[in-house]
């Protein structure tokens, strides 16, 4: 059973076989999206969104905008790309966390995932747009990786940029099933993943500061300018390190201006005195 | 100390330099890391869109070239005596972890840049010494890093140190919070200043995490002292606190009482101060920090508005315990 998702993820995943254990480990179910061709999943709180893709950078580059478009995705959302890949004697099953990817068409266009799940063992993806028979080098091949990340960095946090990979093929095996392989393998291997993906999501979450409550309380009280409303943003980080939460809040409450409020944090903010 | 730097799980290297010796050196230490060649640091280092404090919490290491700007031009009005100051740094971001330092906000990565390429550094200085050669020059090395955090695995002080003596006419300071004093303990060099830098054991302890305690810093001050070093020490930033002139009066007191006198080529403090941009950057990233409540802006920049008191009560303390013209102040 998966843990509590707090925060925010999307799956970029290129084929339904390979997406099934992911759809059932955290019991998407099936988006009516109708002008795209693609299937789309997504969970009861809408934290967990994933976008069928279907094979090729050029698909995986689409199914990333389309679902940034309509996922509504936080700055703070993990993006995740898991698939099958080749590689040259890499043994089959095996996940790796890739760290750069590099498009085979011009060999200088790398892309690099900071994500610091790290806790798969890491490599580097060659990403091509013609499936291979041959390995060269010590890539690993994949189809969809470079369009993804290419895509994803555009508007997300290097660092929440996920690129996970399991060996199908080597140059002495390949398997007689690939729906059947990917299914398996993948499911394999979620207990893993979410794990790895879960605790990475608690160190973002630990960088986020909710002040929301406060934002509710003021808007329901005030019409807040742009303006005003950088300046609370400003001070409210601030103001819950150092003032008690019902505090802040009867102070809100008992408030006849914003203007005054504000004078008021901002000259609670200067007076502190640092203590140790 | 170095635990740390064990477990850094990736090292990207420059394709440039993947045969370089020091590279080698450098890898042969960190076996368990995973290897990716880049074509340039900047392809991984302080690219847009990169959150500091997540890199912060396993960063990588970057092995790479430095091309140009070696040394750099000091800041007006800084420095320990003469009349022209360069810093350089062979590498960008420290291990140690002070919330006040501005390498909080130098960069969006915290990802930790080696430059291997020690020779250049070197040669530069020679080059600047060689055109001002009537003048007096101080380098100041640990600008953008730790002098000596890492230098169990680069070994730059070391190789700097086999060289510095011949240039006459300048000193260097190697300004560090390690206790790493290995590279001086074969040959004394007088042009070298040893310079620590302190906060009271109760605000490092609070706000230094991974710096080790007051107590071994001021043991190794000891030791270089009684081998001849010439050291400084650093009081830079001087945070206001509740209790901080308590707490320095206790710090001072146990510096002074342990270092030889004779020893100390110069004493420096200064407040807590940043430029416009570094400033805004680390209260992005560190928008709860209470150390930032009270900081102002000011004409240069950002800066806390007590550099008066700071100023008064570091000259009046300071001199009952060394040569007034020793003290320096930086603001």
């Amino acid at each position: 059973m998966q843990s509590e998702i707090n925060m925010e993820l999307r799956f970029v995943i290129a084929l339904y076989s390979e997406a099934l254990s992911i759809i059932e480990y955290y019991n998407l179910k099936l988006v009516d999206y109708s002008m795209y061709n693609n299937k789309i999943y997504k969970n009861e709180k809408n934290t967990i969104w994933l976008i069928q893709s279907g094979i090729g950078n050029k698909k995986a580059e689409n199914a990333v905008n389309f679902l940034h478009k309509i996922s509504n995705p936080t700055y703070n959302s993990l993006w995740v790309n898991i698939g099958i890949a080749g590689h040259k004697i890499f043994n089959l099953g095996r996940l790796y966390e890739i760290k750069k990817v590099t498009y085979i068409n011009d060999n200088k266009n790398s892309y690099y995932s900071n994500s610091l799940i790290n806790c798969f063992e890491m490599h580097e993806v060659c990403s091509v747009d013609i499936p291979q028979t041959v390995f060269k080098d010590n890539y690993i091949y994949d189809m969809e990786s470079y369009g993804f990340i290419q895509s994803v960095e555009k508007f997300c946090l290097r660092e929440n940029i996920c690129i996970l990979k399991i060996i199908s093929d080597n140059s002495n095996e390949k398997p007689n099933n690939y729906k059947e392989f990917a299914y398996k393998n993948i499911k394999k291997n979620m207990e893993a993943i979410n794990s790895g993906l879960m605790h990475y999501l608690e160190e973002i979450k630990k960088n986020y500061i909710d002040f929301s409550s406060y934002m509710k309380l003021l808007n329901r009280k005030y019409h807040i300018t742009f303006y005003n409303e950088k300046k609370i943003q400003n001070l409210m980080p601030k103001l819950i390190t150092i003032m008690e939460n019902d505090l802040i809040k009867k102070e809100i409450e008992c408030s006849k201006s914003l203007t005054g409020l504000i004078n008021f944090f901002e000259e609670k903010l200067k007076n502190y005195v640092l203590k140790i | 100390m170095y635990s740390k730097f064990n477990m850094v799980k990736i090292i990207y290297i420059e394709n440039e330099i993947k045969e370089h010796p020091r590279t080698k050196a450098i890898t042969n230490k960190l076996k368990k890391s995973k290897i990716i060649y880049v074509n340039r640091y900047s392809e991984v280092f302080n690219k847009r869109n990169q959150s500091f404090n997540l890199q912060k919490k396993n960063p990588a290491i970057i092995l790479a070239k430095k091309h140009k700007n070696y040394l750099n031009k000091t800041p007006e009005n800084y420095g320990i005596g003469n009349h022209y100051n360069y810093y350089f740094s062979y590498m960008y971001n420290c291990i140690f972890d002070c919330k006040y330092c501005f390498l909080q906000g130098l960069y969006s990565s915290a990802n930790y840049v080696i430059f291997v390429n020690y020779e250049d550094f070197m040669n530069e200085m020679k080059t600047i010494a060689k055109n001002l050669v009537n003048k007096k020059i101080t380098f100041f090395s640990g600008y953008d890093c730790d002098s000596l955090a890492y230098e169990p695995f680069s070994g730059f002080i070391e190789n700097l140190m086999k060289s510095f003596s011949v240039i006459s006419n300048a000193e260097l300071e190697v300004r560090t919070k390690s206790t790493f004093i290995k590279p001086f303990l074969k040959k004394k060099i007088d042009n070298v200043i040893i310079a620590f830098s302190f906060t009271p054991e109760r605000f490092s302890n609070y706000y230094e995490k991974g710096v080790p305690s007051v107590n071994k810093r001021i043991q190794a001050l000891q030791t270089l002292s009684e081998l001849g070093w010439k050291v400084g020490f650093r009081f830079d930033p001087i945070v206001v606190y509740e209790g901080w002139e308590e707490d320095y009066n206790k710090l001072f007191k146990s510096l002074f009482n342990n270092i030889n006198n004779n020893q100390i080529h110069s004493v420096s403090f200064g407040n807590l101060r940043f430029p416009d941009n570094i400033y805004k950057r680390i209260i992005k990233n560190n928008p709860t920090e209470k150390l930032f409540f009270n900081v102002v802006k000011s004409k240069d920049g950002y800066e806390t508005d007590n550099y008066k008191d700071v100023n008064e009560y570091c000259r009046k303390t300071l001199s009952k315990y060394i040569d007034k013209k020793k003290i320096f102040s930086n603001y």
